[in-house]
Parts: C-alpha cells; sequence; structure tokens
C-alpha cells in the first residue's frame, strides 16, 4: 500500500536558467537519500516553506541521473517564489504522481507531439528519452507553437532534437528575427504527415484540443492513441482533495496523460 | 474514568443556558458537562476530529521537519450512521494511497457507539452500546480496548434478554439504478432549479460526514527561533465554493449549476465506483443546515423518476 506522509524531500538548485521572461527551468538534485526514479509525463509537487505547494511537470527523462528538471511559469504566490530562488536555494519535492507516458504503448510507433507555449516542458521528458535512445520511436515530430519567439520554451535544444526528429515551429506574431511559419499550430498540420497508426501527443492549453481531435481522432490516429495532458488545481496528488476531478476521473491519479477514447463523453475534461 | 487514559469527546448539549436543542461534540474536561446518550445529529459530524477543520500537517523549524502528533482521544457516543460515517471514511483515506496524517489521527482514536440497533457486522468499533432500555445499555467490544473498558466498573454483569433490532437500508440510497440516474442526469433541469435556491455557501460539505476535500496551505511561526518555523496546514474545502476549480489562469467549474452538479456527481457516482459506497449515510445534516432549505432526498428522487420513466419508455 503507498502512503504518503506529506513531507517534502528537499532538493537543492543545482542550475537555474530562464526559458522565456515569466518561465523559469531549474534543475533539482536530492540533498539526500534514496534515488529518485519516474516516467515521463509524470509530475511533483514542489514546495517552499512558508509559501506552499503547486503541481509541476517534470522536464527531464529517466536516463538522466542523480537530477531533474522541471519548469515554472511565475503566476501564483508560490511559482512567483519559486522563480525568484537562486542556485543553492532548497525546494521541497513530493511525489512523482501521475500515470506519465505510456511508454510500452507508444514504442515502436510513429510519434507527433504537439505543443503550446509551456505544454512543451512535460513533453520535453519523452524527447530527452528519446534522445538517449533514438530507436524507442519508429520515427518523432515535434510541433510546438507559442504567443511569440520569445516564447518559444527550450530553443537552444532544437539543434539537438533534429538529429532525431523533425522540428516545426510556429508562433501566432513573429518579430523582426523571426523567419519561420507564423500562425496557430493547426498551420502547421499541412506541413506534416501523419501516417495511420500514429499516436499523437498533445500538451497545451484547452482551446487547442478541438481542432487536433476534429482532424485525426478516429481517422488518421486511433481515438485511443490520441493523448491529451489535462491540468488542472490540484492540492494533494493523491486523489483526495477532490480539487483536480474530471468527472469520474482524478487527473492527479488516471492523468494527466489521457487517450481521447476515455476523455470523449466527459463533460468536464475540455472546458 | 476514561479520560484519565484519553481524550473524552462526547454529545453534549451546544448551549445549556438557552435550552438550545443543538447538540456537538465536545471534550469532556469537567465533572459539570452532561453528556447525551440520546440525542439528534450533532451539528458537525465526528469527522472534525479525524480530519479537523484545520490540521497541521507538519512543522518544521529550519531545515528539521517533523509529523505534528496526534493526541490519543475516545469519541464517545456516535450513532450508528456517524459510526458507518467514520468507517467509510477510513476506506476512502486509505485507498488507492493511504494519507498518513488522516492514519495517526485513527489509529490514535477509540470508538465508541450508542444506537437501538443491533451491533452492525461490517463496521469496526471499539466498543458498541446498545439502547435495550431507557437505563439499560448492553456493551459489546470489538477491539481490546474496547475490552478493557467493559471490563472496568462502569460496566456490570447481568442477565437481560437482547432483541434483535436491525437497521434497514434505505431504499433510496440503495437502489440499484441511483449511479445510473444521477451519471446520466447532467443535463436534468433539476441542477438548474437548484442553482436559482442555492447559495453556494458550502455548509452541506461542511457538515457531511463524508465530504472531505480539502486546501493546503503554510503559516510561518514568528518566534523566538533564529530558523524559518513554520507549517504547512490543511484546512476543509467545499466543492460548492466559487474558487474550488480555479487554476491561477482558468476556472474548470465557474457555474454554481456544474458545482452542485458534481456534488451530487463524487457522492452517488464517483465515489461508489472508488470505494463501492455512495457519500451519504442519510444522517440528514445537509437538509438542517441549508439555508436554501435543499433536500437532497427530493433532489435524488426527481433525477430518479425521471430516470426509470425514460428507461420504461425505452423497453
Amino acid at each position: 500500500m503507498r502512503t504518503h506522509n506529506w513531507i517534502p524531500r528537499k532538493a537543492k538548485i543545482a542550475e537555474r536558467r530562464s526559458l522565456t521572461e515569466n518561465i523559469v527551468g531549474l534543475r533539482l538534485k536530492f540533498t539526500a537519500g534514496r534515488p529518485f526514479s519516474f516516467h515521463p509525463g509524470q509530475f511533483v509537487m514542489l514546495s517552499v516553506l512558508g509559501f506552499g505547494e503547486i503541481p509541476i511537470g517534470i522536464t527531464t527523462s529517466p536516463a538522466e541521473k542523480g537530477f531533474f528538471e522541471v519548469a515554472v511559469s511565475s503566476i501564483g504566490m508560490v511559482s512567483q517564489k519559486i522563480c525568484s530562488l537562486s542556485v543553492g536555494d532548497e525546494v521541497g519535492v513530493n511525489g512523482p504522481f501521475g500515470n506519465g507516458f505510456p511508454l510500452s504503448k507508444i514504442k515502436g510507433k510513429d510519434v507527433v507531439l504537439l505543443a503550446g507555449g509551456f505544454g512543451l516542458a512535460p513533453l520535453r521528458s519523452l524527447i530527452h528519452l528519446v534522445q538517449k535512445d533514438k530507436k524507442m520511436f519508429k520515427s518523432l515530430k515535434i510541433l510546438s507553437g507559442a504567443r511569440n519567439p520569445k516564447f518559444l520554451l527550450y530553443r537552444d535544444e532544437y539543434k539537438d532534437w533534429e538529429k532525431f526528429a523533425e522540428v516545426y515551429l510556429t508562433v501566432d506574431e513573429g518579430d523582426s528575427t523571426w523567419k519561420g511559419c507564423v500562425g496557430n499550430i493547426t498551420k502547421l498540420f499541412d506541413r506534416i504527415n501523419v501516417d495511420a497508426g500514429s499516436v499523437i501527443i498533445v500538451c497545451g492549453p484547452p482551446p487547442m484540443f478541438k481542432p487536433i481531435i476534429n482532424r485525426y481522432a478516429g481517422k488518421r490516429v486511433a481515438e485511443s492513441d490520441l493523448l491529451l495532458l489535462l491540468e488542472r488545481r490540484m492540492k494533494c496528488g493523491i486523489g483526495k482533495c477532490q480539487h483536480c476531478t474530471c468527472g469520474k476521473l482524478y487527473v492527479c491519479l488516471d492523468g494527466p496523460v489521457f487517450s481521447y477514447d476515455q476523455l470523449k463523453y466527459n463533460d468536464e475534461a475540455f472546458r | 474514568m476514561l479520560a484519565k487514559s484519553w481524550r473524552v469527546i462526547a454529545p453534549v448539549q451546544k448551549d445549556r443556558a438557552s435550552a438550545s436543542e443543538e447538540f456537538i461534540f465536545s471534550e469532556i474536561t469537567g465533572g459539570d458537562i452532561s453528556v447525551a446518550l440520546s440525542y439528534p445529529a450533532t451539528i458537525l459530524p465526528p469527522k472534525e476530529f479525524l480530519l479537523p477543520p484545520h490540521e497541521i500537517l507538519f512543522e518544521y523549524e529550519g531545515d528539521a521537519a517533523k509529523a505534528s502528533d496526534a493526541s490519543k482521544i475516545l469519541i464517545f457516543g456516535l450513532s450508528l450512521e456517524d459510526l458507518e460515517g467514520v468507517f467509510r471514511l477510513d476506506q476512502i483515506f486509505s485507498r488507492p494511497v493511504a494519507d498518513e496524517a488522516y492514519k495517526k489521527r485513527r489509529a490514535n482514536t477509540i470508538l465508541v457507539a450508542i444506537d437501538r440497533f443491533s451491533p452492525p457486522k461490517h463496521i469496526p468499533f471499539d466498543l458498541y452500546l446498545m439502547k435495550v432500555s431507557e437505563k439499560q445499555f448492553v456493551g459489546y467490544a470489538g477491539s481490546h480496548e474496547g475490552q478493557k473498558i467493559l471490563k472496568s466498573s462502569l460496566f456490570k454483569n447481568q442477565t437481560v434478554r437482547i432483541p434483535t433490532v436491525k437497521k434497514t437500508s434505505d431504499p433510496l440510497l440503495s437502489d440499484k439504478d441511483l449511479l445510473r440516474a444521477i451519471e446520466k442526469s447532467k443535463k436534468h433541469k433539476v441542477w438548474d432549479e437548484l442553482a436559482e435556491t442555492c447559495f453556494g455557501c458550502g455548509i452541506c460539505s461542511y457538515v457531511c460526514p463524508l465530504c472531505y476535500c480539502f486546501e493546503t496551505h503554510d503559516e510561518i511561526d514568528f518566534g523566538e527561533s533564529e530558523n524559518l518555523c513554520g507549517k504547512r496546514c490543511r484546512t476543509w474545502d467545499s466543492c460548492m465554493l466559487k474558487h474550488f476549480a480555479e487554476t491561477t489562469h482558468h476556472n474548470f467549474r465557474p457555474e454554481l449549476r456544474d458545482r452542485i452538479y458534481n456534488w451530487y456527481f463524487h457522492k452517488f457516482v464517483r465515489m461508489p465506483r472508488e470505494y463501492g459506497f455512495p457519500g451519504c449515510v442519510d444522517c440528514n445534516r445537509c437538509v438542517i443546515y441549508c439555508p436554501a432549505k435543499i433536500n437532497y432526498r427530493k433532489v435524488l428522487e426527481e433525477v430518479l423518476a425521471d430516470y426509470k420513466k425514460l428507461n420504461r419508455r425505452k423497453k
């Protein structure tokens, strides 16, 4: 029986970098205790004593040993505090929580990742896993969109990713430096070929889901192979506090990764 | 006598001076307080001692964090309904992940129930006092601790005729169609009508033995210590409140109608699916304390009747 005692493990900030003007990437190392094991796609409850605890997705893969990374968007009281911390400061970590990506199900397939803005962060855990094991998928396409070029996450890594994946980018509004695609992420759909039997994994703001569902679900991609990541308010990570429920599902226990056939008739999923 | 080993909690009249008819579970510290042996449902159920309205999950000073202590308590005089409520709460907080804070409190709690019914077979208790007449109770021990109390001078060995008084299960709450009826009722007009009268105040959650949603927050202690001292706390919440499902950029359940539906969905669909029982022991507290006089039984009956009608037509 798994138990949760609420006391977080202590981790030190080993590296800190600004990913965008309000999103900070942190590399965390536990100060003591057992090694941290997790699945890509899982999340942790990150906290600062005196401020509180928030759910944050893990952005590195379990193949990277001795540390893990997170991306924190500075918008609430706790996240603002976390973003203001420096290298050497401590945070509290509970978890990992959630199901993570169904790796055995998607192994060996053509995989398309669709990221809207901040949604690239948890998908990066999967990208980093493929970076270590390039034969994991038959092929990998990464489609990422953001408000403007400054909001594209992990821009310094795209060159590495292009060694094992096709990377497509778009921004809603370009600037003088931007020579790529301008427009909604749906604009990128026309540039790619989604082979029958592919797996599509989507993480981004909920309005992004509909056009993708309409275009692919039950057509080129089986409903069970269209995976959607949901985000909700969470206070525990163990299916008790009730804040993250979507009908009969808990985002913290059953998710955050859901297949479209799980959510199809769920009124609360696509709000 | 019991107070020597435990903090004793028992039902007492809320305000004796005004001859209040309301009862509360309260700590019995002196001899002057009269414990009620027969009383209507207390305002708050005994969950307030197992999942307190404000609870310290852990305390920290500088680098060291420690789980808070749970004192040994004895809750005296639970009705069979409240005993059932605690039994269900025990299961909720132990599956699929056990909550240590709850478990610790529960492990330090002795339950002494009093009711006119025969002792339940499926619900654990430490001591069960079956009321067989105005002044006679028959004691049943359900644990080692209960056995100890039973053997004390509080009880006399006597031969009495013990009737079998079974509590019949509620036909509404045990209706096999109830789960499907609520699950399929998202578009039912009853939720719109309720949203017109409901204040969305959350009192139904606070007084319910089986509402357990919560918030957590941190508190800082400004004391003598040079280290940062404080605690992470858990407080009651209610899914009826507007900000319950709100994140920093989106409210996933902004409409009262949907929050009301979710309250019923949790109790009569999600909880039965997760744990095999509904989130209601029919204690009636939510009916008594609802400022809008909403009666959940009428709501369930309406939804269930419409569901059955529709099903008959389909056949």
